[in-house]
């Protein structure tokens, strides 16, 4: 069931063109998008995400009519998770969550235990922000991306900072949310896609180049040894292109 | 109310709010807020909130700045709430907050002042002044705090409220009063607050309250909306400013005098009833043994007051006042009135005069005034009372210079 359409997006910076015609469908499940650095895949995550207006294009949410991003009941619909989280240190972890909460709209009052509880950062509810690790804090701001049950969530650079632990501890949650959302972990670690599995979408120079498995991606080489292998052959053939 | 409670939670009034209510009781010590007479504490709770009115200003801004940064899970953009209630929202925060403090500061300062002073009607009226330089700080801090840096908002956030209140609103001298803060002169006793200055006074509160939101709020979707009502707040500020001053208070009508009668009529409005009794025990020894040597008024009428063609006005300038020091407020006056013999003109300072108004006055209340007080001058004057008067009326041979 695809959950978000995007078709023709185009977004840039002054007058750089950073996404060129976007077409987008994405379904329940995880999806990992994969690119370099510089491919844009910061700007198409916040532009989903309703922080940048886009130059061209539309994004719809399920059966929606209207544009995603200019719709605040769709946006409410996306959980987006930025790539270095700031929260505010005076403020406690459940109620940075509660605010997210009042920002989206969530009624549920049992939503904020429950997203904390997703995260597994309950017994840490009362602490304060500044108190916290930078791993904690990733997952505070995941749960806040998580609150209301968002039927699409976007993660960019989720694992970044985090240690081994944590890193499995955050890739357990996103695949239990990926059960029942359409979740997007934006990324340019080929062992983070390995990793999570799942779809793949490679971004090059602001345009969709690859969207298939995480198989499909590791075939695409010559010899289908390995995923580098085969981001790489992709991207040879791109820019030969 | 679950929004309201996560809204104060959120906000950085709860760290900000104590630390104004400390810098108003810090205020209050150090300017004698406390010894003073509670019709004046209403004033001092304003004046020592326009201390701590940088800090409101400053965590308005940091409430502002929160989640200002795309980085946060709290930036506004992405949620289902619309800009215009995310800022009202936060203006109710932070104002909560800091009408808490106020309320404190006022309520501390009454209670210790409390019974220390004279049963004249509270003007709470002040009070409004207050909160409404709260509300208009908070959305000017909000305002300050979508636009700038943190560090801009630091220096902005401490001169700003200065300006406004400093430089605009409390000075005496201030152009307009639009921009002026009401303050006990627009509430002294025998006057009344004009209501085109309450007008104009909630139309600037409004306005700035008003405009701060709305160039909060227009940071992200409409900067053009923000410019414009950035626009008409320095208008109305320049208009006021060149419209000249208003008035401020009203007379009120007369009948709220009350008299009692002794050697003279003496009157004082309804308010400072409680002096009547000293005043005119204070009047009645002053004259009583002038009456034969110079010609008495036949009123002594607190200002603002009408007066007769004999009468002499003179002004009560302090709570509290005893016997001694409603001598001291009344022999001005009355030397003048008596100098005069009763029509307009002035009586120049002189050492001749000096002496003689400290005499009336310790006549009157021989306890009021220190001996070295005469020794300034010529000395307290020897002999019987009839020798005293001569010499009293003596002094006051063309001293008066006619207007």
């Amino acid at each position: 069931m695809t959950i978000l359409h995007v078709r023709g997006l185009e977004q840039g910076y002054g007058r750089s063109l950073v996404l060129k015609g976007i077409d987008l469908d994405l379904d329940v499940g995880l999806t990992c998008l994969l690119g370099l650095n510089g491919a844009g895949k910061t700007t198409l995550l916040r532009t989903l995400a309703g922080d940048l207006a886009p130059r061209a294009g539309s994004v719809s949410l399920g059966d929606r009519a209207g544009d995603a991003v200019q719709d605040r009941a769709s946006l409410a619909g996306i959980g987006y998770l930025a790539q270095d989280p700031v929260l505010p240190g005076h403020m406690s972890v459940r109620d940075v969550v509660e605010y997210a909460a009042w920002l989206k709209g969530v009624q549920d009052r049992d939503a904020v235990g429950l997203a904390l509880e997703q995260v597994s950062m309950s017994s840490q509810a009362r602490d304060r922000c500044r108190t916290l690790s930078g791993g904690m804090r990733r997952r505070v701001a995941l749960a806040c991306a998580l609150v209301g049950l968002p039927p699409v969530l976007l993660l960019d650079e989720p694992t970044v900072g985090l240690d081994p632990e944590q890193r499995l501890q955050l890739r357990d949650v996103v695949r239990t949310v990926a059960e029942s959302a359409a979740v997007v972990v934006s990324t340019h670690e080929l062992a983070e896609v390995a990793a999570l599995g799942g779809r793949v979408i490679v971004l090059f120079d602001g345009a969709v180049v690859f969207s298939d498995t995480v198989e499909g991606l590791r075939s695409h080489g010559p010899d289908s040894e390995s995923l580098e292998a085969g981001f790489a052959h992709l991207l040879r053939q791109e820019r030969s292109a | 109310m679950r929004s309201l409670a996560l809204a104060l939670r959120a906000s950085w009034g709860a760290l900000a709010a104590p630390a104004a209510m400390l810098a108003a009781v810090a205020y209050g010590l150090l300017n004698n807020g406390w010894v003073g007479a509670w019709m004046e504490t209403a004033q001092t709770a304003v004046n020592a909130f326009t201390l701590a009115l940088p800090l409101i200003v400053l965590a308005a801004g940091l409430d502002a700045q929160r989640d200002s940064d795309v980085s946060s899970p709290l930036y506004p953009g992405r949620g289902a709430r619309s800009g215009v209630v995310i800022t009202l929202w936060r203006w109710v925060g932070i104002t909560s907050w800091m009408l808490a403090a106020f309320i404190a500061a006022s309520a501390t300062l009454l209670i210790t002042t409390w019974g220390r002073s004279d049963p004249i009607e509270f003007p709470w009226l002040v009070l409004t002044v207050g909160v409404g330089w709260i509300a208009a700080h908070t959305a000017l801090g909000l305002a300050l705090g979508a636009y700038l840096p943190r560090l801009g908002l630091l220096i902005v956030a401490a001169v700003a409220p200065f300006l406004l209140n400093v430089g605009l609103a409390y000075g005496t001298g201030s152009p307009s009063a639009l921009l002026t803060a009401l303050d006990n002169g627009v509430l002294a006793v025998g006057t009344r607050l004009a209501p085109e200055a309450a007008a104009r006074q909630l139309a600037w509160f409004c306005a700035l309250t008003v405009g701060g939101l709305i160039v909060a709020t227009a940071r992200r979707s409409k900067p053009w909306l923000g410019m414009a009502a950035a626009g008409v707040m320095v208008g109305l500020g320049l208009v006021s400013v060149l419209t000249g001053p208003g008035e401020r208070g009203a007379p009120v009508a007369e009948e709220k005098q009350i008299c009692a009668e002794g050697v003279v009529v003496v009157c004082v409005w309804k308010e400072h009833a409680y002096y009547l009794p000293a005043l005119r025990d204070v009047t009645d020894a002053m004259v009583e043994d002038l009456d034969t040597a110079l010609p008495l008024p036949d009123r002594v009428a607190e200002a603002g007051l009408a007066l007769s063609d004999s009468s002499v006005s003179f002004y009560i300038g302090t709570q509290n006042a005893g016997p001694g020091m409603l001598a001291e407020y009344l022999a001005p006056d009355l030397v003048r009135w008596l100098a005069c013999e009763g029509t307009p003109g002035e009586v120049a300072v002189s050492d001749d005069v000096l002496v003689r108004e400290r005499w009336l006055a310790w006549r009157a209340v021989p306890d009021a005034l220190p001996p070295q007080a005469f020794d300034e001058t010529h000395g307290i004057p020897e002999g019987p009372i009839s020798e005293q008067v001569d010499w009293f009326a003596a002094g006051l041979d063309g001293a008066c210079a006619p207007l």
